[in-house]
């Protein structure tokens, strides 16, 4: 396990917006985190990312308390991408990844072969010197999936990466995502899409309220009791049994 | 994009050199001169005395402000951020118009710069916690422009409970800005504290970088925000107030240098942009200078004049590009 969080409690503006919340992020796989406006996902992400203060509970990375690494350690370990980062001036794709090489210490050529391979993954090699500015939605989206991927973070943690991306840039990243997760790295992704999030997760984790109402594999967890009392809609499935689209409970 | 930016750099030292050249030699007959510098003393001292001091001030103080301008610009993610109008200068003002009046200056030389620091280092401690309370950067602004129009109004109530109408007069042209008559001593009380200044913002740079994706993300890549804002806040009051102090408030040069530097250089990056303003801030400020003594002139400008003259235009149409959102 790299990644464990325990009963944690955290206020926002004096608001409860995580209530007790336990959770368990493994090596190689994709956990969805699921759940209505407001029911805690982004704060989730954030305490998991150390933004956000505990009012109690435990956070173990790999045997350790990542509130207690030094910063620089902890962000070796632990990568975060929030919902589309804007750019305080403008950079190019490869300056953009290049950022994630902040916490390791400076090596011009290990540097230089992480973003090499980040740009080579997401496949933006050939859109490299190119401003962000210029780039597509799509595009962009990737660009900041390889500034996390220069990180070399054992731990992902991506807040609605696809919310702005059409269909087939949702597949496309999220194919993506799966598949760096299977090299050994653990991904919490915070998704709004729940039939995306049946077919690309390997485990969801519903939340409600701060609390976690459900936990398990897609196909387990999605049922219709859930999906009208969590989210007030109703499922619409394949002969399988699989989750295609929502439609409204009346 | 860095090695370009080295040539960009080169560049503007090989002006500064040249505009200090013309600064300390501009119509002297210097080929007599060089040939028997015992011919004439006057002409040494007018170099070494007068010209010189007054040049590498004009060089320093820029540097300061282009530098300070820059950093601001990158810590607060806005391109219109500058010491002028954030109020940190009228705070260097406003400490030393009091250093001026308690008579401390009088007694205690080091006191009218150190006045100046004290003044802007409180601006800015004061627009730092601003900073960490308001909720985006448009009020931080908002709240700068509001400091420098209060601090304004107190130098001007310091100003009218005057004892004496002369004084009144010389702090009135000394608040204009302007490095004439400033000897050695102005030199040696101004530049260490602003050259500490410079480095301090130079070397924060690179940390300025990670800023570029917001204060979280930056957090999450190991950045310590709040030390790097007490950096860069450190760093500009002593970049700026030491120079405020023995030269008075010279407006925009903080803001338009970075702007000028972004577009000849295509980049924004602070590691480019931090010390590539401290070379341009260094001879737009020079420049100024020579301008404001031209003999083309029918009298002698104040440096603080001719560089809100330039950089007033300049600032309305940074603002007219964002509105059209041509952020390149």
């Amino acid at each position: 396990m790299i990644l464990q969080a325990e009963a944690l409690h955290c206020l926002r503006d004096g608001k409860v917006v995580l209530d007790g919340l336990s959770l368990q992020l493994e090596a190689g796989e994709v956990l969805g985190i699921i759940g209505p406006n407001g029911a805690g996902k982004s704060s989730l992400l954030m305490a998991l990312a150390c933004l956000l203060p505990l009012a109690s509970g435990r956070l173990v990375l790999e045997d350790q308390d990542p509130r207690r690494l030094a910063p620089q350690a902890r962000a070796r370990r632990l990568g975060y991408l929030p919902q589309e980062p804007s750019l305080a001036w403008p950079l190019t794709v490869r300056e953009l990844v290049g950022q994630g090489r902040y916490p390791h210490p400076a090596n011009p050529e290990a540097d230089a072969r992480a973003v090499d391979f980040a740009l080579a993954r997401t496949g933006l090699v050939a859109l490299a010197e190119r401003i962000l500015t210029t780039l597509s939605g799509g595009e962009r989206a990737r660009a900041h999936l390889a500034r996390l991927l220069a990180g070399e973070h054992a731990v992902l943690l991506c807040d609605e990466p696809v919310a702005a991306l059409d269909p087939y840039h949702q597949l496309a990243f999220l194919a993506l995502l799966q598949t760096l997760a299977r090299e050994e790295r653990a991904v919490a992704v915070v998704l709004h899409n729940l039939p995306l999030a049946a077919h690309w997760c390997d485990r969801l984790l519903v939340l409600q309220e701060g609390r976690a109402v459900a936990s398990g594999t897609p196909d387990v967890i999605l049922t219709d009791e859930l999906l009208g009392e969590v989210f007030r809609v109703r499922g619409v499935r394949d002969a399988q049994g699989r989750l295609l689209s929502l439609a409204p409970t009346s | 994009m860095i090695a370009p930016a080295w040539r960009w750099g080169t560049c503007g030292l090989l002006l500064c050199g040249v505009l200090l050249a013309a600064a300390l030699g501009a119509g002297l007959p210097l080929q007599e001169w060089l040939a028997n510098p015992q011919a004439d003393a006057r002409l040494g001292l007018v170099v070494w005395e007068i010209r010189l001091p007054r040049a590498l001030l004009a060089l320093v103080i820029g540097a300061g402000l282009g530098a300070a301008g820059a950093a601001l610009q990158a810590l607060l993610r806005n391109p219109l951020a500058e010491p002028g109008v954030l109020g940190i200068s009228s705070g260097a003002a406003l400490g030393a118009v009091l250093a001026f009046y308690s008579g401390l200056s009088l007694a205690f030389a080091p006191a009218l710069p150190l006045g100046g620091f004290i003044g802007a280092l409180v601006v800015t401690v004061a627009l730092s916690l601003l900073a960490a309370r308001a909720s985006n950067t448009a009020t931080l602004l908002l709240a700068g422009v509001a400091l420098n129009s209060l601090l304004g109004a107190i130098v001007a109530l310091v100003l009218s409970l005057a004892p004496n109408p002369y004084a009144l007069y010389e702090i009135y042209f000394w608040l204009m800005g302007s490095v004439t008559d400033r000897s050695m001593v102005h030199l040696a009380l101004a530049a260490p504290p602003l050259l500490l200044g410079i480095a301090v913002l130079v070397r924060a740079a690179r940390p300025l970088e990670v800023l570029v994706l917001g204060e979280e993300i930056a957090t999450t890549l190991g950045l310590d925000v709040r030390r790097l804002r007490q950096r860069v806040i450190l760093g500009t009051a002593l970049a700026v107030g030491p120079g405020v102090a023995v030269a008075g408030a010279i407006g925009f040069v903080g803001m338009l240098v970075p702007h000028l530097v972004r577009v000849l250089v295509g980049s924004a990056r602070p590691r480019i942009l931090v010390p590539l303003s401290a070379i341009g801030g260094a001879a737009l400020t020079l420049f100024a200078d020579l301008l404001s003594r031209s003999p083309l002139l029918p009298v002698e400008l104040k440096l603080g004049v001719i560089s809100a003259l330039l950089g007033a235009p300049a600032f309305l149409l940074v603002a007219l590009r964002l509105r059209e959102g041509a952020t390149r």
